[in-house]
């Protein structure tokens, strides 16, 4: 497991105003299977998202590729 | 061939009917943050419907447009139609029973995506080619079922210009089953309640009908480019778009969905509203009236209300909390139309229009003159620690005699 919340705080600093709920549409699929129900609000007011590696690394991928930074590293 | 000036506005409802479809205008910020929303979603077949809902509203429009015309002035119909409603150009005199390849250099939805987000991997002109296969359909007579339509090159993706493909065979897009008649709410209207709104509306009344396309099909207009919708096919996307977010992922899928609509219809009440609060119209006509920053946004609503869009009102205004009411407002008389009653309130971009203007005029210094309606003001506006919640708690659809919102710090 590996926490995500960087990745979001970067994208939240870097990206348009609603680039966490873009990551999160993209994403859904993946969150399903983890059963993970993230939103804009849970992410701001969570001190970690703990998510599988394999998921981390998606959430990772698609916030680099939407925002265009690559600021999402650990 | 196609006029604009022989539909006669509707002043009871505010609407505007053009052939059997409620017609509105949106500007560029709104259809594409909307369409990518769509696109986002990797793993929804939303091609299908973003053809599919073009062709549907288009065919029935048209349908009625050509009863009385051979081809050739169908083709002219259609050519002028899509013009006159901002898409770009068409020249339709190629198309035979067998169907067209369409090339156009001049397309409102691969320019203005261009635009506003860069180059995409992919084709982004869904309208017309759901346009150019209703088009088909209603020339020779055909079923939307048994036509392929496809946009095989794009402006937006570096192409010289645009190819569409269209011709009979297995239906490649969603089509819909027949919409029901629109069902206006007729219910005593809480007015704006300002001295001045009946100067500033008479003042735009007919305006809308100035809003044709140029020389190049585009409606540049406010500092956006403007296109008049079928309301039953930009409705639709949302719509559907959530229904497949539905099938998704439950609720959990609806609400983040909902987040983007919300945040197209929050664009489109920046950039646009923003446009009209600092154009020359507004300086000349509606400015000298203005004393308050609540006469702004009763003002924008006086003239707002001449477009189509439903009778905006508010019933309750200040900085920190404001309660919109939209009479006969365009989502929810459309939703009726295609889906009948909804469990939950369904008017995403109104209400997000409503949001965009409670932040353009309380939370930018667009009141004091300066000219911020870029996506560079844009982001900042919404980088901005005071932001305003929305909270949609009343909708025709499902039940009440209006659109109502809240929006609140």
């Amino acid at each position: 497991m590996k926490d995500a919340k960087h990745i979001f705080s970067c994208a939240i600093a870097n990206g348009e105003a609603k680039i966490v709920d873009r990551i999160l549409v993209r994403v859904l699929p993946e969150l399903i299977k983890s059963n993970q129900k993230l939103t804009s609000e849970s992410i701001l007011t969570s001190e970690s998202i703990e998510v599988s590696d394999e998921l981390y690394d998606y959430i990772r991928s698609v916030a680099q590729e939407l925002t265009g930074l690559t600021c999402c590293e650990a | 061939m196609f006029d604009i000036n022989r539909y006669v506005f509707d002043k009871e409802h505010n609407c505007l009917d053009v052939a059997g479809e409620a017609m509105i205008f949106h500007c560029h910020h709104y259809v594409n943050y909307l369409q990518r929303s769509i696109l986002d979603a990797t793993y929804i077949d939303s091609r299908r419907f973003l053809i599919g809902s073009a062709a549907d509203a288009v065919y029935h429009q048209l349908s009625n447009l050509c009863q009385e015309l051979d081809v050739a002035q169908s083709k002219q119909m259609a050519e002028s139609m899509y013009k006159t409603f901002g898409y770009g150009l068409i020249d339709l005199s190629d198309m035979t029973e067998e169907g067209i390849t369409l090339r156009t250099y001049k397309s409102f939805f691969s320019k203005t995506w261009l635009m506003k987000f860069g180059r995409s991997d992919k084709p982004v002109d869904y309208y017309t080619t759901g346009y150019l296969a209703a088009a088909y359909a209603v020339i020779y007579q055909k079923q939307l079922s048994e036509i392929v339509a496809e946009q095989t090159a794009c402006m937006s993706c570096g192409a010289e210009q645009n190819t569409h493909e269209i011709r009979c065979g297995e239906g490649n897009f969603a089509t819909y089953p027949a919409k029901q008649v629109t069902l206006f709410k007729d219910v005593p209207k809480v007015s704006i309640g300002w001295e001045h709104e009946d100067t500033v509306t008479n003042a735009f009344l007919g305006a809308h009908a100035t809003f044709v396309g140029n020389e190049e099909g585009l409606i540049p207009a406010f500092g956006v480019y403007l296109v008049r919708n079928q309301s039953d096919y930009i409705n639709r996307l949302q719509f559907e778009f959530v229904r497949a977010m539905s099938e998704v992922a439950g609720e959990y899928g609806e609400t983040l969905a909902a987040e983007l609509l919300l945040e197209s219809g929050h664009a489109c009440g920046f950039f646009t509203y923003g446009g009209v609060m600092t154009s020359e119209e507004w300086n000349t006509v509606v400015k000298p009236l203005l004393k308050t920053k609540e006469d702004w946004i009763k003002g924008l609503a006086s003239l707002v209300n001449t477009m189509g869009w439903g009778y905006h009102t508010a019933v309750e205004l200040s900085k920190d909390r404001a309660v919109f009411r939209n009479y006969n407002d365009f989502e929810d008389l459309s939703y009726m139309r295609l889906y009948g009653e909804s469990k939950y309130p369904i008017h995403w971009a109104n209400s997000g229009g409503f949001t965009g203007l409670m932040q353009l005029v309380y939370n930018t210094d667009l009141v004091e003159g300066e000219v911020i309606n870029t996506e560079e003001g844009f982001r900042q506006m919404r980088r901005a620690k005071a932001k305003y919640k929305t909270n949609m708690t009343k909708g025709i659809a499902c039940g009440d005699d209006y659109l109502e919102v809240e929006i609140s710090l």
